[in-house]
């Protein structure tokens, strides 16, 4: 019920969009700006390059506003056109080019996350390396199936909301996030 | 109940009792499965592990100035010229260019037929500049040909019954000529 009630709200906000009003686009920007980064920021694994996706994400949304229809969820067209964007990105072999320290972005996420807890070295050293293993078992899986992963668990869509944002049929959806979290049980076992 | 995994759907579900999307009813069955299936508690365990392991994994926060960027760029955009503000929405759509490909596709087949229908019609001859030329290069060619054939023909002939005189007017009168002693 609170899904319809967020769908309803969203694909009012573009329509509202659509007929000039700037302020439902920031509120559109506030719901929806960090769940795309993360997704993006998690598909390329790359501070600056998902945030830069993310812009042209939301810039398409604006740009593309006049002919908005609401016809499937506003967060299926959303993602639809983050994941089409990120597969581009890594298909590019653009990644190689730009491809930051990935530790110095470790720690940094490190520190952010537990510096309330104060944790000692040893346990930022076991969640780094962990951190580190999972991101290297994410980024192993093949392109659609590490989309299908990242938006099914960190983004709650459900298989109709992914097999529209990959433009494939629900039964492909539930076939690639078998196949994912299989090989994830995996690669992570010997983490647990 | 049977073994979950057996099912076709099976892993399906226990993936969706993981995730904690299953119907409350559907999972309360699960419940009392996996309590008496080794197996399927298994997959079960495993999975929830990785589900946890992931949680672990957080990205940094957004940039404070992400929205100042994206604003300056819609800006931006809006000073641009209509035309180019169009050709960005056909160029850079918002819904992925990987749809349109069948019917780019199509289009492009359908160009391609119309043109071979115009022309194919007339012989490749008049209708395509590239074949008019080809054509016509090949025409001067023959012409060519043609004229200075005739005459070289000609020329042999002449030649011959030239020969063919001078050999009667070698030979004495009353004798017989060569081809009659034959």
């Amino acid at each position: 019920m609170e899904a319809v009630a967020a769908l309803e709200r969203d694909a009012q906000l573009m329509l509202r969009v659509r007929q000039g009003d700037e302020t439902s686009f920031a509120l559109l920007l506030e719901r929806h700006r960090a769940p795309v980064v993360n997704f993006l920021h998690r598909m390329v694994q790359n501070r600056a390059v998902s945030e830069e996706l993310a812009q042209e994400v939301f810039l398409r949304v604006y740009r593309s506003r006049e002919s908005y229809e609401p016809t499937a969820k506003f967060t299926t067209w959303l993602f639809r056109i983050a994941t089409h964007l990120a597969l581009n990105w890594i298909r590019d072999g653009k990644k190689e080019k730009n491809n930051e320290s990935l530790s110095e972005e470790l720690v940094e996420g490190v520190e952010r996350q537990v510096a309330d807890r104060q944790p000692s070295i040893e346990q930022s050293m076991i969640y780094e390396v962990k951190v580190r293993e999972i991101r290297k078992a994410i980024e192993a899986l093949p392109e659609k199936q590490r989309a299908a992963v990242l938006m099914h668990k960190y983004q709650g869509l459900d298989y109709s909301q992914i097999s529209g944002a990959l433009s494939c049929t629900e039964s492909a959806v539930k076939s690639l996030l078998f196949r994912a979290y299989e090989t994830l049980r995996l690669r992570l076992a010997h983490l647990a | 109940m049977d073994c979950i995994k057996n099912n076709k759907q099976g892993v399906e579900i226990l993936t969706d009792y993981c995730a904690g999307s299953l119907d409350p009813k559907v999972a309360l069955e699960i419940d009392t499965h996996i309590q008496r299936c080794a197996e399927c508690r298994e997959m079960v365990e495993a999975q929830r592990t990785v589900w946890e392991m992931l949680d672990a994994w957080t990205p940094p926060e957004v940039s404070q100035n992400f929205d100042t960027r994206l604003y300056a760029r819609i800006a931006e955009e809006r000073t641009l010229p209509v035309w180019r503000q169009w050709l960005d929405r056909v160029v850079r759509p918002a819904t992925p260019y990987q749809l349109w490909k069948p019917a780019v596709s199509l289009a492009a087949a359908g160009v391609v037929v119309t043109l071979a229908l115009l022309v194919l019609p007339d012989g490749m001859t008049d209708r395509s500049p590239f074949t008019h030329t080809a054509y016509k290069s090949t025409t001067a060619f023959k012409n060519t040909t043609v004229q200075s054939a005739p005459g070289s023909e000609e020329i042999d002939l002449d030649q011959v019954q030239q020969a063919l005189d001078d050999m009667d007017l070698l030979t004495p009168v009353g004798s017989q000529s060569p081809s009659s002693r034959l």
